[in-house]
């Protein structure tokens, strides 16, 4: 494998930093994890495990308490807020459960404004070109893009919201149980779209889901509940200065 | 992208965002009215007469004979004897002396008698006289007795032309029950728009006053009784008149002395500080009670009058004001929870926590104009549909023009208000976007 994309080092995190307690409530701790270039890799956990937690790390809204996390060789925990927007705007696509769109844009307004953000490209045809690729790839009519998102079936939302996680061509793909939303044969169709787009643009993938079924398409799969080790840590600490916690 | 997406999500939003602009409109419409028609009648009040330097009365409070004299507002009360005005006409710091007789109307315009100096020595504004537009001002000649000079309005709105004739009614006011229609006038000149009560006014001799008051029957004389506007006062003076004038019926248009009395006297004075000198003799004058007012002062006394209540109207319209713009920012504040979704979505595509707050932000502003635009707006319309009325009732002019630099300010500072008022919903949009995580489920 080659040079790893994302890589986690004595990663802490807790919500509760502006609280008094004395011990923070541990949500995430990670000691080593790393995730190499182009890899499709596999996120599972029951929920209060991390998973959250772990993605909004990962596209730079949280920041870890401590800890280093280097992505595209770039320290994103050495970066200021501001920069850190501009990092997931360039080069972070993301796909929700659902409701990836707004609303009241049209479909090409919601494209258009992930472009926008990312502030890549001034090239306007060259834009125009890709999203239309990206639509037909995804097996969308082009006529999709003047619809209001709000019109769209929640099948088509999902593909519009791969086509906006993807159009800043970025070089990690984040999808967050992007699947649970569809029926069985939707779910298949979308992974297979998915896989596809991925593969052709070496994209590295984090797919998080509960759905085991779904992991043996994964070359890597991670269980949210050996990747943290919070909870040892926090019982660790806990019992350490007899302050009775919550876990 | 940035203003499209702020535009969309108010389009989106659109039965409360137009709810919205139409309080904050409507509030600013008061606003800028209130302001607007207190410039117009500080400026309209101040231009209505220059060049008099004292107007005599029977002694009244002078406002009253202000308002009576200048404004055609009320009535006055009592008259000024026709040997008083000789008097006053003769004293030596009198430069001249112009009587008016009020108290008949045409189809709700004010008829004033005088005599052809007033058309001399009447100005208004900054010391304009008055012109004619057509025709000529009738003569003292006593042959010209039936003659009337129009001001611009009347003859505008009524539609008179050099020549026509028109019949004079008794009292003021739109219906009149008594109409001196045995006295048909002719229109001999229409006067230049002035911007005054001059333009509301007809203008006949003192004599043409007299012919017309002279009753030709006697079952008329019974109306005169019933609404006789003087009626009531002391000593039935309206009647004793026309008893008189019934005597002489066939005399009256030749005896220049049966002008018994004139509502008011105009005065100009021969130098500057003379007026104090007349005004103390003719506030000190034995043989009648009257009195004589500067008109600059009485003005004075009338602004600040409606100064007081201007400041409490404006204060409202402030208060009232300051709560749509409450309003505005309590329901942007209760759009935020509606919106969590799209903050997040917006985070996750790389905008920053001030782009959200901007985003807020520039909905206020967009609003707020849209609100400024729409309350300026009426405020024209508006003035443009109630100035015949407010010139006729009220003596005020408005001047339908609305961007004054008091306009300017009032709009930078609501926009500068507003701004602040938005940023409570901002700062809570700008925190619920640092707090969001990816997964708002």
């Amino acid at each position: 494998m080659s040079d790893p994309i994302i890589k986690f080092s004595n990663i802490l995190f807790s919500y509760d930093k502006v609280s008094n307690k004395k011990v923070p409530n541990l949500v995430l701790n990670i000691p080593k994890w790393q995730v190499s270039r182009g890899q499709h890799t596999f996120i599972s956990g029951v929920s209060g495990s991390g998973k959250s937690t772990l993605l909004n790390l990962l596209s730079g809204i949280n920041s870890p308490d401590s800890g280093e996390l280097i992505m595209l060789g770039q320290t994103l925990t050495k970066m200021s807020g501001k920069q850190l927007d501009a990092f997931r705007a360039k080069n972070i696509g993301v796909i929700f459960q659902q409701l990836n769109l707004i609303p009241y844009l049209s479909v090409l307004d919601n494209i258009l404004l992930a472009a926008h953000l990312a502030k890549k490209t001034n090239d306007k045809t060259a834009l125009q070109n890709r999203i239309e690729l990206l639509i037909a790839k995804l097996n969308l009519p082009l006529s999709i893009l003047s619809k209001q998102a709000s019109e769209l079936s929640v099948g088509q939302q999902q593909r519009v919201a791969i086509v906006r996680a993807m159009v800043n061509e970025p070089a990690i793909l984040i999808a967050d149980e992007p699947t649970s939303a569809l029926d069985q044969q939707s779910k298949s169709a979308f992974l297979a779209l998915l896989f596809e787009l991925v593969k052709s643009t070496n994209c590295t993938l984090l797919f998080v889901s509960h759905d085991q079924s779904l992991a043996e398409q994964f070359e890597s799969v991670v269980e949210m509940s050996v990747l943290n080790q919070a909870h040892v840590l926090t019982s660790e600490l806990h019992s350490d200065m007899s302050i009775s916690g919550e876990s | 992208m940035f203003i499209k997406i702020a535009l969309k999500s108010l389009i989106n939003r659109k039965t409360t965002a137009w709810l919205t602009v139409l309080s904050v409109a409507t509030s600013l419409f008061v606003l800028l009215a209130v302001k607007q028609i207190s410039n117009q009648a500080k400026t309209s009040f101040g231009r209505t007469v220059s060049g008099v330097d004292l107007i005599v009365g029977a002694r009244t409070g002078q406002l009253n004979l202000l308002l009576a004299s200048v404004f055609r507002i009320g009535y006055v009360s009592n008259s000024v004897s026709w040997d008083s005005y000789q008097t006053i006409k003769t004293q030596k710091n009198v430069k001249w002396a112009v009587p008016i007789s009020l108290g008949d109307s045409h189809k709700g315009y004010s008829v004033l008698g005088t005599t052809q100096e007033y058309f001399d020595v009447f100005k208004y504004g900054n010391k304009q006289s008055l012109k004619l537009s057509q025709g000529k001002v009738f003569s003292n000649a006593t042959g010209n007795v039936q003659e009337v000079v129009l001001g611009s309005d009347v003859a505008k709105k009524l539609g008179y032309k050099l020549g026509d004739s028109l019949v004079l009614s008794h009292g003021v006011g739109v219906t009149s029950f008594h109409h001196h229609d045995h006295v048909r006038f002719t229109v001999s000149g229409i006067l230049a728009a002035t911007g005054t009560p001059i333009d509301q006014t007809l203008h006949i001799s003192l004599f043409g006053i007299e012919v017309m008051h002279v009753a030709p029957h006697a079952e008329e004389h019974e109306e005169h009784e019933e609404h006789d506007e003087h009626e009531g006062h002391e000593g039935h003076e309206g009647h004793d008149e026309h008893d008189e004038h019934d005597e002489h019926e066939e005399h009256a248009e030749h005896q220049q002395a049966k002008i018994e009395k004139v509502s008011a006297v105009l005065v100009g004075v021969k130098a500057k500080f003379a007026s104090l000198y007349v005004q103390k003799a003719v506030n000190d004058y034995k043989d009648e009670a009257l009195m004589a007012i500067i008109p600059g002062v009485a003005l004075t006394e009338l602004w600040q009058m409606m100064a007081s209540m201007e400041k409490v109207l404006l204060l409202i319209s402030i208060l009232v004001l300051f709560a749509t713009l409450l309003g505005m920012s309590t329901m942007l504040l209760a759009s935020m929870r509606e919106r969590s979704r799209e903050i997040s979505i917006l985070r996750v595509l790389g905008a920053s926590p001030l782009f959200i707050f901007c985003l807020i932000e520039l909905e206020v502003l967009v609003l707020t104009l849209i609100s400024l635009v729409l309350a300026m707006v009426m405020v024209w319309g508006v003035s443009l549909a109630t100035a015949p009325i407010l010139s006729a009732y009220y003596g005020i002019f408005i001047d339908v023009s609305f961007l004054s630099q008091d306009t300017l300010y009032i709009v930078f500072s609501v926009l500068a208000v507003s701004l602040f008022m938005g940023l409570l919903p901002a700062i809570s949009a700008y925190k619920n976007a640092l707090q969001t995580g990816l997964l708002v489920k």
